[in-house]
């Protein structure tokens, strides 16, 4: 069972805050990083004092280098509404490692950013629709109920996003970020219903998880492959020209998910169940992470 | 088509192992996957692809079946047909015998097939080379020639009407093949006798022998011949031989140029030699054929004999240094052309006749002949030494034909020349001093040797000198000069001295030939077969009867084994099986190289 209140986790989520300090926009004010100057724990820059600066916000480590009296400039901050769209549906069992773990290991990364960021977080789990959403934590200490709410979450069924992205719709009235962490290996497009979130003026996120095998399958011989959702049966010789030929098509398929990505100003991220979901998180928000020179 | 090991047919088994291998490994492996939606379009691309991308595993099994196959078979080595490898001599008998019509059509049909059937088992005729022989061994084709060369000059070959020949000059023949590399001989005969060959060879030479004849029965006439009666007519003889145990009735029948004279039958019992005789009144000129057939019979060449009666004279060359006497003697005598030569027309020039009197004249080659020789100094039949005294005439052979009507009475002789003896000599005459008159059978050659000169008695006065000379030409003729003409096959024919150039000679069977002699007789392969050949010379024509005289080819009887193997035990070179395993490994090597490149091509 996935524990993801467990101290390495955390110590994992905490890492990841400091690496992110990922802002969003949202109502409330929280812990949205805007340029405007403000109470902020947030800073954003140095201005020389004047009369009239709050004193406290004077750095006299600058100071005491430069014999200069510099004033901290912060940024003003306002709520985020995160919405995570986990895929809970049966295809995201396979792999090894888990779809669905990393899945939830990288919601839970989101979440704890968003609700440490004191922005407004959900989750929601869906499959043939939604299946099941979390509380809307919308303070640091509300993380761990997030995290909860992951551990618990179950998997299974069949998928089917456009109903999902309408319940969604009809259910949540505040725009605002939604990641979609799913591997998109339903049957139906979702192009559709993703346009729809963005007509709606949310701003999209979108994470592929794909197994090893996903990516990358190994095995030849004559198989029988059997989809995981509708358990459908397709018998297939592999060989390496058909490995080729897998690869291909999976490379087509990504650079359609990019294309169209880029088209409707999503931002997409494919990551693989091998990879750690620090790695996961910080590509998504587009930070790399700093190797030892 | 067999195979050297067939044990390792056994391979094949693993084709059942392959397919089922193959059956097995297609069980496909059942696998989830997320989802089935790229594999999907992987399948779709995969059919728009080429069909063999569709049936590649199965073809990959049928190309390992394929090379199992052919590397089992490989291994197994098939082999075709057996095949000789290098020289080898075919020899084919053509002598009379081999005409014999006891194997259907003859005893050589049958040589030939089994002649051509060993060809077949070379690998190419370029290594056969193909000899025949009859009375001589002729080299028809060598080694190296050109594909079907050996083939086309068999089949082009036909039995000929003379005896085989000797076993001296076989061997020598054979022994000289040893020097080009000769592996083996096949000799295709009836009769060559394996122990004189063997003896012969002396085993240096691998000869095996094959015959042919089943039966020695055969009816033959032989001594054809024509007694002259003075008084008008004569009678006609001959000898009826039946080989082998059976006796069948003999239908003998006579013709005069061509028109039937006289028919009968006679029963010859078998192994036997019958006496023939039958008495014309009349003895026109011409032809006389004298053919007889029996059931009995199984060689052609021999049941028929021809003559020639008054058409020809016999010629008799003089060569003295007064012919004329003697040819005033011969000048009244019917049937003779008498010519007479000095010693000095000898010179480069000998006259060709049937027969020769030599008086007091010493010539090499005339002296061979058949004649009548007054002994002169340097003759090569005298020994040296001097003459001696003859003494009185002491003894004489009465019996010889030479002495019929000759009187001795009166007759002296200064000297005797001391005569060489030879084998077959027959003292006729003899005197106190040694042999007077000897006459010698040398094969073919028969002489009258007189041991003194005409000069040194005064026989040549006397009234019996002609008679004896008559005698002595009727002897060396063996027929009477009125005619009674014969020639043995195979002998070369003296040709007239004023024949020069072309001749056209018909054969028996009507073929005509165009010769050119380069001596001055006609040669002895021209008058190979039995009958009346017809040699003419512008407007001149003349009637060779042709007999077939040898009787050990009236004698059929064929050998008692029908292959007999001589010379190196083992047979050096025999037949070995050609295997053709080389072409199926190497087929079965590509193979699994294909194989195993599509394999790697395909991910293996």
């Amino acid at each position: 069972m996935l524990d993801l209140t467990q101290t390495g986790f955390l110590k994992s989520l905490r890492r990841l805050r400091i690496m992110t300090r990922r802002s969003f926009r949202g109502q409330k004010i929280g812990s949205r990083k805007t340029s405007e100057k403000g109470a902020s724990v947030d800073f954003k820059d140095y201005k020389e004092y004047n009369p009239g600066d709050d004193p406290r916000f004077i750095d006299w480590n600058v100071y005491s280098r430069l014999e200069k009296i510099l004033v901290k400039v912060f940024h003003s901050e306002e709520d985020v509404n995160v919405y995570v769209l986990l895929d809970s549906s049966q295809s995201m069992m396979t792999g090894s490692p888990s779809k669905f773990d990393h899945a939830r290991r990288i919601a839970a990364g989101i979440a704890y950013l968003a609700t440490t960021g004191s922005d407004r977080c959900r989750i929601t789990t869906f499959g043939e629709g939604i299946v099941e959403h979390s509380v809307h934590a919308d303070r640091p200490g509300q993380a761990m109920s997030l995290l909860r709410f992951l551990e618990k979450a179950k998997s299974g069924g069949g998928s089917e996003f456009a109903r999902t992205v309408d319940e969604f719709l009809l259910r949540y009235k505040r725009r605002g970020v939604v990641f979609v962490i799913s591997d998109f290996l339903g049957e139906e497009p979702v192009t559709e219903a993703l346009r729809k979130l963005r007509y709606q003026k949310y701003d999209v996120n979108l994470v592929q998880v794909l197994s090893p095998d996903d990516l990358s399958p190994t095995w030849q011989g004559m198989y029988e492959l059997v989809d995981s959702e509708d358990e459908s049966v397709k018998k297939l010789f592999i060989d390496q020209g058909t490995l080729n030929l897998y690869q291909q098509v999976v490379e087509e398929m990504t650079r359609e998910m990019e294309g169209f990505a880029r088209q409707y100003a999503m931002r997409f991220i494919q990551t693989s169940s091998a990879e750690t979901f620090e790695n996961a998180v910080l590509r998504l928000f587009g930070i790399r992470r700093a190797t030892a020179s | 088509m067999g195979f050297v090991n067939p044990m390792f047919l056994a391979f094949l088994v693993l084709i059942p192992a392959l397919v089922a291998l193959y059956f097995i490994k297609s069980q496909p492996v059942r696998q989830t996957v997320s989802s089935n939606r790229l594999w999907a379009a992987v399948s779709q691309r995969l059919r728009e692809n080429s069909l063999f991308q569709r049936y590649r595993n199965s073809i990959l099994l049928m190309l390992q079946i394929l090379a199992v196959i052919l590397a089992t078979l490989g291994m197994a080595q098939p082999f075709g047909r057996v095949a000789y490898s290098g020289r080898s001599v075919l020899v084919i008998d053509l002598s009379a015998s081999m005409a014999s019509t006891d194997l259907e059509p003859t005893r050589f049909a049958a040589a030939r097939a089994a002649a051509k059937a060993l060809i077949r088992e070379h690998r190419g005729e370029e290594d056969i080379a193909l000899v025949s022989m009859d009375a001589t061994c002729r080299l028809e084709v060598p080694f190296g020639s050109v594909p079907g060369l050996v083939s086309s000059r068999l089949e082009a070959l036909r039995p000929t009407d003379l005896p085989g020949p000797p076993v001296r000059d076989l061997a020598m023949m054979l022994t000289g093949l040893a020097t080009q590399k000769v592996e083996r001989v096949f000799l295709f005969t009836d009769q060559v006798p394996p122990d004189g060959l063997q003896e012969k060879l002396g085993g240096g030479l691998y000869v095996k022998v094959h015959y042919f004849g089943t039966e020695d029965r055969n009816v033959a006439v032989s001594r054809f011949a024509f007694d002259e009666d003075p008084a008008g007519g004569g009678i006609l003889s001959a000898t009826i031989t039946s080989y082998g145990k059976d006796s069948a009735p003999v239908e003998v029948s006579v013709l005069h140029e061509g028109k039937s004279l006289h028919r009968e039958t006679v029963q010859v019992l078998g192994k036997e030699n019958a006496a023939w005789k039958h008495a014309l009144t009349t003895a026109p000129k011409g032809l006389y054929e004298m053919k007889v057939t029996s059931a009995a019979d199984r060689l052609a060449a021999d049941s028929s004999a021809r003559l020639l009666i008054g058409a020809t004279s016999t010629r008799i060359a003089v060569i003295s240094r007064n012919p004329a006497a003697i040819l005033r003697l011969l000048d009244k005598v019917e049937g003779i052309e008498a010519t007479g030569h000095t010693p000095q027309d000898l010179a480069g020039n000998e006259p060709i006749a049937d027969l020769y009197i030599l008086d007091g004249v010493s010539h090499p080659d005339l002296c061979r002949r058949q004649a009548l020789i007054f002994l002169a100094e340097g003759d090569p039949h005298l020994t040296s030494g001097p003459s001696r005294p003859a003494g009185a005439i002491s003894r004489a052979l009465w019996t010889h034909p030479l002495m019929k009507y000759v009187s001795l009475e009166g007759l002296t002789f200064e000297g005797l020349r001391p005569l060489k003896p030879g084998s077959g000599d027959v003292e006729v005459v003899g005197a106190a001093g040694g042999p007077l008159i000897t006459v010698r059978t040398d094969g073919d050659t028969r002489q009258v040797l007189c041991s003194f000169g005409l000069d040194g008695t005064n026989l040549g006065a006397r009234v019996t000198f002609p008679i004896l000379v008559l005698n002595a030409v009727k002897w060396l003729g063996r027929r009477d000069l009125a005619g009674g003409r014969s020639h043995r096959v195979g002998h070369p024919y003296p040709l007239p001295a004023h024949w020069t150039g072309e001749l056209e000679l018909t054969a028996p069977d009507q073929t005509v030939t165009k010769i050119t002699p380069q001596r001055r007789d006609l040669p002895g392969s021209s008058l190979s077969a039995v009958g009346s050949h017809r040699l003419r010379w512008k407007e001149e024509e003349r009637v060779i009867p042709v007999n077939l005289e040898d009787f050990g080819e009236s004698r059929i009887e064929p050998a008692s084994r029908t292959a007999v193997e001589l010379g190196k035990a083992g047979a050096a070179g025999a037949p070995v099986p050609r295997t053709y395993w080389k072409p199926f490994i190497l087929l079965a090597l590509l193979l699994l190289f294909l194989e195993w490149g599509l394999y790697c091509k395909l991910g293996g």
